[in-house]
């Protein structure tokens, strides 16, 4: 790297698209202070295994910075540009690591108490994107559905108490085929959503079916199920637990060990669909608890489904996770000694008052609408507009009723 | 200056790492009965505890323990550079080694006893006692399912950090001290539940065979919340609301301790709120945020006003010199106020 930032040379070992979009960068690479560039080249590295919504948000953020004028950039910059970097972390690879590089900057920042100042930093620079470059509305309302449940005869505390305040409780939901209509009502909003695009538009990743257990495929939905991923998520724990028996590597070699894994390292390698194996190597990777929780696999998969793909439907379906064993023997891969399906359904409660909030973090979340449903059960809690908030419903419906109340 | 006869303090870090919302919020209430209904109309309870410093759950204990914000890497094994409320009180007080101690989770703590402050340091430093070596020493190495629970180590990372061999002989030593017979200590931890249960049960045994003026319990399983189970944080929550019951029990139960212990609950930290998109909610505790900051911290003991809450904003680096006031020692490079509603 020359001394006024990155030069073309220095890209060549990015993936192709990361690489083209990294050389048109170039000259506002070159003017930005180090810190940020490094957390722009993240996100750029990472080009060719975007979801098209990132995709478009990180190129309008590189054109909106191009377009500033000089002293504009500089102001907008004036935060990063003071924190204050050891000659050693401005000397690392940052350009061919920018990972690596922002592992090392959180450790710097905690440590020299730089922390407050970088978020304040890091939080007016969103506010400036979110305010100059706001995300497009969805075409269609938004719609969520958590299913939370499966396994469990009688909850053994109140449900959905988070989410009851924001909408209707229903008590006396017929239960028969509730899953195999939510379902199929997400695929038929793919289909129409597919069909109204303008010619040479898709929408891919756009909606979603996220599984505890192992889900049965349903071709107009994008899914993930932590069942489907029994051997990356194997592999993964063996790779961990050879490098907790060398007893040679503390909690953050381990970390970055993990971090630098490749798709081909887990059998997620050669897959038709490279996008989705690397989000899926990402969950598996970057999640804490994913590898050995089905629950908390679902959750986080539809946090970042929602946060990267920004979906325009939904669906969660939490299933038993294993039962609490050992860390140490839950690492190791060792089958599930017995499952809970009572702890699993607090996790999934909880899990779905998360996947609500996020999906309030979106565009277009006054209109969207969301559903909770104790799977095989007759309680649920629907939310959306026009539904009265924390109101109690015991009018008997099924579940076309239910999805007719929220669209 | 001379000890002020008889005053014992015991100090419960309740964690790692709660919110609010999970514990003295009106919606977490029904997760702490114990210390809601036995503890908290006995005491003072300040609600809202800053912490300033880096939430990490050793540099941050450590923090507590120093009334100093330490800065070095959660992860590293380094002691604390700020000398420790230990250090000031036995060297201040010419207290004995044995008058001081830590009861620590995890091999990441076995450097909290003392500082590298040259005026301070190991030799006036609290004896750390790691319930779960003690528990792997006792069993000889042989591996065995029925401990496996006791043994897991930090949440946050899979791996614990490496240590400096702990002989055998060590481990007999501090059974020795403790009368505790290793094979007798094995046979009974089958019957406990968690590592904390296992910290308190050894905090208990401390209590009984030395009596120290000066005991630290560093609670930790509601940690597992890194797992991403909100189940299991919350029976980590439940569980420490009753060892939190079961170690006040002991003090009033013990001679040694009743009527002259003052016993201070508090989390190291919070964790991060559901409102903020930089975190995951009660998973972690990164993004240092105002929840992940605040939390509360109670009181109880002779002469401390019962029933009584202080809505004031306090620091957590205010414990160590309210310990010393307390105590009668000056914990000169300690940055907190004491705090006078229980002094």
């Amino acid at each position: 790297m020359s001394a006024s930032g990155p030069t073309p040379n220095d890209f060549a070992p990015y993936p192709p698209e990361a690489r083209r979009l990294a050389l048109a960068s170039q000259p506002l690479l070159q003017q930005l202070p180090l810190v940020f560039a490094a957390i722009l080249l993240r996100e750029i590295i990472a080009y060719d295994w975007k979801f098209p919504a990132e995709r478009l948000q990180l190129e309008s953020q590189l054109r909106l910075l191009t377009a500033l004028p000089t002293t504009e950039l500089k102001a907008r910059m004036q935060g990063f540009a003071a924190i204050a970097l050891s000659p050693e972390l401005q000397q690392s690879n940052w350009i061919a690591n920018p990972s690596g590089f922002m592992e090392k900057l959180t450790a710097t920042l905690w440590s020299s108490g730089q922390m407050e100042s970088f978020h304040s930093s890091a939080d007016q620079y969103a506010a400036w994107i979110a305010q100059a470059s706001p995300t497009a509305r969805p075409s269609i309302r938004r719609l969520g559905i958590a299913v939370i449940g499966y396994g469990v005869q009688q909850a053994s505390e109140p449900l959905f108490r988070k989410l009851r305040p924001h909408g209707v409780y229903l008590t006396n939901i017929k239960p028969e085929g509730g899953l195999e209509i939510l379902l199929a009502a997400a695929g038929k909003r793919s289909s129409i959503h597919a069909s109204t695009l303008d010619e040479g538009k898709s929408s891919r990743y756009a909606h979603w079916y996220i599984d505890g257990g192992a889900s049965t495929p349903i071709a107009e939905l994008t899914q993930l199920s932590y069942g489907n991923l029994q051997q990356p998520r194997s592999l993964l724990l063996s790779r961990i637990q050879r490098a907790i028996d060398s007893g040679s590597m503390g909690p953050e070699a381990l970390r970055s060990m993990i971090a630098q894994m490749q798709p081909e390292e887990v059998g997620l390698g050669g897959s038709a669909n490279p996008v989705l194996s690397r989000f899926e190597m990402s969950l598996l990777t970057e999640g804490s608890g994913t590898q050995i929780f089905a629950t908390t696999f679902v959750q986080w998969a539809a946090r970042e489904c929602l946060r990267r793909a920004q979906p325009e439907t939904i669906v969660t379906r939490y299933t038993p996770r294993q039962e609490m064993q050992p860390m140490n023997v839950m690492l190791s891969g060792a089958k599930a000694s017995a499952l809970d399906p009572h702890g699993s359904l607090v996790d999934a409660d909880m899990g779905a008052y998360y996947t609500w909030i996020n999906m309030n973090r979106l565009s277009g979340a006054d209109e969207m609408s969301f559903l909770a449903w104790f799977e095989g059960h007759s309680q649920a809690v629907a939310i959306g507009p026009g539904i009265p908030q924390g109101t109690t419903s015991g009018a008997p419906m099924d579940m076309h009723q239910v999805l007719a109340l929220m669209t | 200056m001379n000890l002020p006869r008889r005053r014992k303090v015991v100090v419960v870090t309740f964690g790692g790492g709660a919110r609010d919302e999970e514990t003295f919020a009106p919606e977490g209430q029904e997760n702490i009965p114990h210390m809601l209904g036995e503890l908290i109309p006995q005491g003072t309870f300040f609600t809202q505890v800053i912490n300033n410093g880096i939430l990490g759950h050793y540099v941050a204990t450590a923090s507590l323990a120093t009334g100093a914000y330490e800065t070095w890497n959660n992860f590293a094994l380094v002691p604390p550079h700020n000398p420790t409320v230990f250090e000031y009180f036995r060297r201040e007080l010419n207290r004995p080694a044995q008058d001081a101690w830590v009861v620590a989770p995890s091999n990441g703590f076995n450097r909290i006893g003392s500082s590298d402050n040259r005026a301070y340091g190991e030799s006036w430093g609290a004896q750390v006692i790691l319930p779960k070596q003690l528990l792997a020493a006792a069993m000889g190495g042989k591996s065995g399912i029925d401990y496996e629970h006791l043994l897991r180590d930090n949440y946050e990372s899979p791996t614990s950090i490496p240590t400096g061999p702990s002989t055998q002989e060590e481990m007999h030593r501090t059974a020795e001290i403790l009368k505790l017979s290793l094979d007798d200590f094995a046979n009974h931890a089958k019957s406990l539940g968690s590592p904390d249960e296992l910290s308190v049960f050894i905090a208990r045994r401390l209590m009984q065979q030395l009596a120290p003026s000066l005991l630290w319990i560093t609670l930790h399983d509601i940690d597992i919340a890194h797992s991403g189970a909100y189940s299991l944080y919350i029976d980590g929550i439940r569980r420490s609301d009753r060892l939190c019951g079961d170690i006040w029990q002991a003090i009033e139960s013990n001679p040694e301790y009743k009527g002259c212990t003052t016993m201070f609950i508090l989390p190291d930290f919070g964790r991060d709120s559901d409102s903020n998109a930089g975190g995951n909610g009660f998973q972690h505790h990164r993004t240092g945020d105002a929840l992940s900051r605040t939390t509360w911290m109670m009181v109880l003991g002779p002469g401390i006003r019962q029933n009584t809450f202080v809505n004031r904003p306090v620091d957590s680096l205010d414990l160590v010199p309210t310990l010393g006031a307390m105590m009668g020692f000056s914990p000169s490079l300690a940055k907190g106020r004491p705090l006078t509603e229980v002094l």
